[in-house]
């Protein structure tokens, strides 16, 4: 008999959620995480859909330790000497279960691995897993140190940087221009400056995400999230086309807080963190494998996330892909069968559900990017352009509106604008 | 035999935060061991197993230092049993009420022929507990052990002083403290950890102690210290130009 | 009042007499051998038969406590008096403040978190003892009669053997006293990599320490050259720390220094938030770069 029913590796927003559900089933579990607590080495931008999240905690908004209910999307093209920004608020951003939550990973992992924990399963801290116990192409456990440990089921939950997914499902290397990385500062304010400076009721709070000068213009975007009495800020940015960067990310970072857009806004607070991730931003097209004998993957480690160059979305296709693994492995296991076809399941609940249909839809978005990277430098500029003529009073006499508009866009091309208009369309 | 050791219980000081008005948050800060108490786990873990003992570790401190995966990282390094006392009146404990305390609990233990303790707290780090532990229990004591060899009636402990190297044998009941070069750490696995799950922890209570002895020392406030003014000048070595700017910074005070 | 001074070498025993001669009206001396004259109103000497641990003088101790009753006891913070006059603190119920920083009628200060904080502490005992390490008196001038009295030993009940005892050679630096100070950390992969550190040292005219790590995880320095709160605590014109990252134990021993500078390949190393001049690089890449430069 094995030591365990399933054996979880990793401890972020995927392995915690199967833990939980797998445990609550009555099942034994055990999560073997690297970090000396769950979210130790985690990091993530900080805002997290409630959808996926409440099929598992229907009350986390009054359990959990979310930080701010997001209730303003702003969204600013940026150039290096002017910005341009979008404030949208909606009673829709509100609505339970489509609303949406800023939450610190270091702190809300470790409630979701407290959940886990007193559902009944067993979690081992400060442990690396190194390796698989293999027989032929079935998983049968987990490898770490002198020590190996088995398990009827394996769900590797272990992150964008997996080594075990190779293995496994016989996941390929991501190519530089499938991965980003991240970069992202804590920044303590008061809880009423932050209120203040978002213009945002208590408790609530705001997502910001900006393109352009961020990055220098590569491939990328800033983000600012609102937490309680810190603000998440952080750029992510594609290493392929960073290579060619004259200055290293922590430095972008640096001219990223000092921009007139963003300095006002973190203006005496303390960086109090400073951490540094990959992103997966492949799409659709690096998802791997997700199963095999007596394993399946999720979240990060299955690239269940989606990068749009300004916004990265993974927590709830973590959470989503964890209950659903441990969805898969509970019927695999009553069944008496943890082989391929039987936890092939897993594979069928994520095609029936947003995971896999929206990172199908989005695609093509990727490449887009790529190829678009005008987005990042000559849309703001085009769009500084366009507001400096309108907004610019000089006392000289003014040109017509339509013109206003035409002059810039013209310098970047009437046809190419509306051509990647047409080809974000269609990647959409 | 058997063996007692003592671990002490803190902040981990690696997130311990400076606020604003000087004071220190320690909202971030999780619960560890204290370092070097870790090298004094080994020392007695390896001594344990050389003479056949049974080891305890013994602990005490505010209540806040009682989560389990701090009690499984303490019992997963070759400690049979922990004991412990966990009272907010121990907040801020000195030397002489922690020394009074676990003397009593490893009264109450019993059977205690060697205690070892570490070199010192990574908060006070007075070096006090463990000889205030061996007054207390009317124990011969010796300090800042290299290395350590028992025959189950004497204990022999080789130490590096200022300015000597001795070796001092004594009779058992004892207690030692070690240096951190007696022995380094070891990374638990995974099936330590498992084991160490299963242990048994026992919680003793002030009350069956005898209570908790009035403080000899008051403190008045701790404050963090008003940081050294520095430029702060940093260049980086792939930037063109970086190490002569550096090099001419060294030249300046040369 | 009365001050009682342990020392067991010169030229703590001349400092903290004179700390004593401060608060008190009487100050009064003892020692294991060698008696510094001259610094108290009398100097009392224990003499430990041999073969045992100087430890084994507590009962002899204890009762000089007993016979001169100060209200002050000052002790020289070395391993062996933590352990005996920390013991005697404790057989009297009295306050121990270990290392201390400052002191003043009211207080004492002493480093919490290895100097992430100041604690200022007060005993509430008849008697406080304290140690304080060198420089915390240092403008103070002892001054005292020359009477030595040899104290009769008393017989402890259990014997301390001392089974062995070799005195070490004396250090080959002295960091107290050097003006420029550079510190290795673990930073350096390899003993042979100090070489470079060794050169660099020579071209700017300093002594080479190091944290404390390479001191008790590597040997490849002796325990008298690393630097921090529980090693040494020093004052150089300048500090240049190499593959150190910051920690506050080690840069609370440093701190004083007038000019700081810092190599470290991570450019978010705490060291760069407490130095004038940083350095961003990995040491086998900057440092020969720098050598060659200066040379
Ligand atoms: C800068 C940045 C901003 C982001 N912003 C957002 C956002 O705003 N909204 C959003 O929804 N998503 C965002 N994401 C993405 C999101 O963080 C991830 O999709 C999500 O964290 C994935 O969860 P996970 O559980 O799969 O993996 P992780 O959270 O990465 O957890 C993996 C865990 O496995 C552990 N582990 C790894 N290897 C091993 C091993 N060998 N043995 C044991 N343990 C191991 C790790 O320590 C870690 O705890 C962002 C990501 C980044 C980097
Ligand atoms: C009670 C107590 C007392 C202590 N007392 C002292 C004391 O008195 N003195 C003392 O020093 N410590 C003391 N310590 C230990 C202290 O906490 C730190 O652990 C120690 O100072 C760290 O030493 P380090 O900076 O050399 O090593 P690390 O913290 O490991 O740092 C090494 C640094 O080197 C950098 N680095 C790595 N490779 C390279 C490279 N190739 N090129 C350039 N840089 C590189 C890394 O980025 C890192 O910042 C004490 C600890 C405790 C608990
Ligand atoms: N609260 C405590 N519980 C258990 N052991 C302790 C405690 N405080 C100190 N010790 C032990 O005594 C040693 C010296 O502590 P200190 O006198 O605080 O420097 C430590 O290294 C521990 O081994």
């Amino acid at each position: 008999m094995a030591d365990f029913d399933v054996i979880v590796v990793g401890a972020g927003y995927a392995g915690t959620v199967a833990a939980y559900e797998l445990a609550k089933a009555g099942k034994s579990v055990l999560v073997v995480e690297r970090g000396n607590y769950a979210g130790a080495k985690n990091m993530t931008g900080g805002r997290i859909y409630s959808h996926s999240l409440k099929k598992v905690f229907p009350n986390f908004e009054q359990d959990s330790p979310v930080e701010r209910r997001i209730t303003h999307e702003r969204i600013s093209l940026m150039d290096p000497e002017a910005n341009f920004t979008i404030d949208f608020t909606s009673k829709a951003l509100k609505q339970e279960g489509q609303d949406s939550y800023s939450v610190l990973s270091a702190v809300y992992d470790q409630w979701l691995a407290e959940q886990a924990e007193e559902a009944g399963a067993e979690i081992i801290y400060g442990i690396p897993v190194e390796d698989l116990i293999m027989e032929g192409d079935s998983v049968k456990g987990v490898i770490a140190g002198e020590d190996s440990l088995t398990a009827d089921i394996t769900i590797l939950a272990d992150g964008v940087n997996s080594l075990l997914t190779a293995k496994a499902v016989g996941a390929k290397k991501p190519k530089p221009s499938e991965i980003a990385v991240g970069v992202k500062e804590l920044i303590e304010l008061p809880s009423g400056v932050i209120e203040d400076r978002f213009l945002c009721n208590p408790g609530e709070g705001a997502a910001w995400l900006f393109a352009g000068d961020a990055t220098h213009g590569h491939i990328g975007g800033g983000f600012m999230y609102t937490n309680k009495d810190s603000i998440s800020l952080g750029l992510v940015a594609t290493i392929s086309d960073l290579t060619g960067a004259t200055r290293p990310i922590y430095q972008m970072m640096e001219d990223f807080k000092k921009h007139p857009a963003v300095a006002p806004l973190v203006r005496g607070g303390k960086v109090v963190e400073y951490s540094g991730h990959m992103v997966s931003e492949g799409g659709y097209a690096m998802v791997p494998k997700l199963v095999a004998n007596g394993c399946m993957v999720t979240g990060d480690a299955a690239m269940l996330c989606m990068n749009l160059g300004y916004c990265v979305r993974g927590m709830d296709f973590a959470v989503a892909s964890g209950q659903m693994a441990a969805q898969a492995a509970v019927e695999a296991l009553d069944a008496g069968s943890v082989d391929e076809a039987s936890l092939h399941r897993y594979v069928d609940l994520l095609e029936n559900s947003f995971v896999l249909r929206e990172l199908k839809q989005y695609r093509r978005f990727p490449h887009f990017m790529e190829s678009t990277t005008r987005i990042f430098k000559e849309y703001p500029a085009m769009v500084k352009e366009i507001m400096n003529s309108m907004f610019v009073v000089d006392g000289k006499p003014a040109d017509p509106l339509k013109k206003k508009i035409m002059n810039p866009v013209k310098e970047v091309g009437v046809t190419t604008v509306l051509k990647d208009a047409m080809g974000g369309m269609k990647a959409l | 035999m058997k063996i007692a050791v003592l671990v002490k219980i803190l902040p981990d000081d690696q997130d311990i935060q400076v606020k604003g008005d000087r004071t220190l948050d320690f909202s971030r800060a999780k619960s560890t061991v204290s370092t070097y108490d870790l090298n004094a786990i080994e020392a007695a873990a390896q001594l344990a197993a050389k003479a056949d003992a049974q080891l305890v570790a013994v602990t005490c401190g505010p209540k806040s230092i009682n989560d389990s995966k701090t009690r499984k990282n303490i019992l997963s390094r070759g400690v049979d049993e922990l004991y412990m006392l966990t009272d907010d009146g121990l907040e801020l404990a000195d030397a002489y009420q922690t020394g009074r305390i676990l003397a009593a609990m490893i009264q109450k233990i019993g059977d205690v022929d060697l205690v070892i303790a570490g070199d010192g707290s990574a908060d006070l780090y007075a070096q006090q507990v463990d000889v205030q532990t061996a007054e207390a229990l009317g124990w011969p004591a010796i300090n800042g052990g290299t290395a350590l060899d028992t025959d189950g009636a004497t204990v022999t402990v080789a130490r590096i002083l200022e300015t000597e190297r001795e070796s001092i044998r004594m009779p058992l009941p004892a207690v030692v403290s070690v240096a951190p070069e007696v022995a380094l750490p070891r990374i638990a696995g995974m099936k330590d950890v498992l084991a160490a799950g299963k242990k048994p922890v026992v919680e003793f209570t002030a009350e069956e102690l005898g209570g908790i002895a009035a403080p000899t020392v008051e403190t008045v406030e701790i404050l963090a210290p008003v940081p050294t003014p520095r430029k702060k000048q940093i260049f980086d070595a792939a930037d063109e130009g970086a190490i002569d700017a550096f090099v001419a910074a060294l030249r300046e005070v040369m | 009042m009365k001050t009682l001074v342990i020392a067991e070498n010169e030229a703590a025993a001349r400092e903290l007499a004179a700390g004593a001669r401060a608060y008190a009206d009487e100050v009064v001396y003892a020692t294991f051998a060698d008696p510094v004259t001259g610094i108290a109103d009398k100097c009392l000497v224990v003499e430990v038969p041999e073969g045992q641990a100087k430890e084994a003088a507590f009962d002899t101790f204890a009762k000089i406590l007993a016979d001169e009753d100060p209200q002050m006891v000052f002790f020289e913070p070395t391993r062996r008096l933590k352990a005996l006059v920390g013991r005697l603190a404790a057989h009297n119920g009295a306050s121990v403040m270990t290392d201390i920083s400052a002191i003043d009628e009211e207080s004492v200060q002493t480093r919490y978190f290895g100097g992430i904080a100041e604690r200022t502490a007060k005993s509430v005992t008849p008697v406080a003892f304290c140690s304080a390490g060198a420089g915390t008196f240092k403008d103070a001038e002892p001054s005292g009669t020359d009477v030595v009295e040899t104290v009769e030993y008393v017989a402890p009940a259990v014997t301390l053997e001392c089974v062995e005892r070799e005195t070490l050679p004396p250090a080959e630096v002295d960091l107290t006293a050097a003006d420029k100070v550079v510190a290795a950390g673990r930073g350096f992969g390899s003993e042979e990599e100090l070489e470079e550190a060794r050169t660099f040292c020579k071209a700017i005219g300093a002594e080479l320490g190091c944290t404390r790590p390479l001191t008790e995880t590597e040997d490849w320095f002796p325990r008298e050259a690393y630097i921090g709160i529980s090693g040494l605590m020093l004052s150089p014109e300048v500090y240049v720390g190499i593959g150190v990252s910051g920690q506050m134990q080690h840069m609370v021993g440093v701190d004083r220094a007038h000019v700081a500078f810092a190599i470290n390949k991570d450019a978010h190393a705490p060291i760069f938030d407490k130095v004038d001049y940083g350095l961003v690089g990995a040491i086998n890449n900057v440092l020969p770069k720098i050598n060659a430069k200066l040379s």
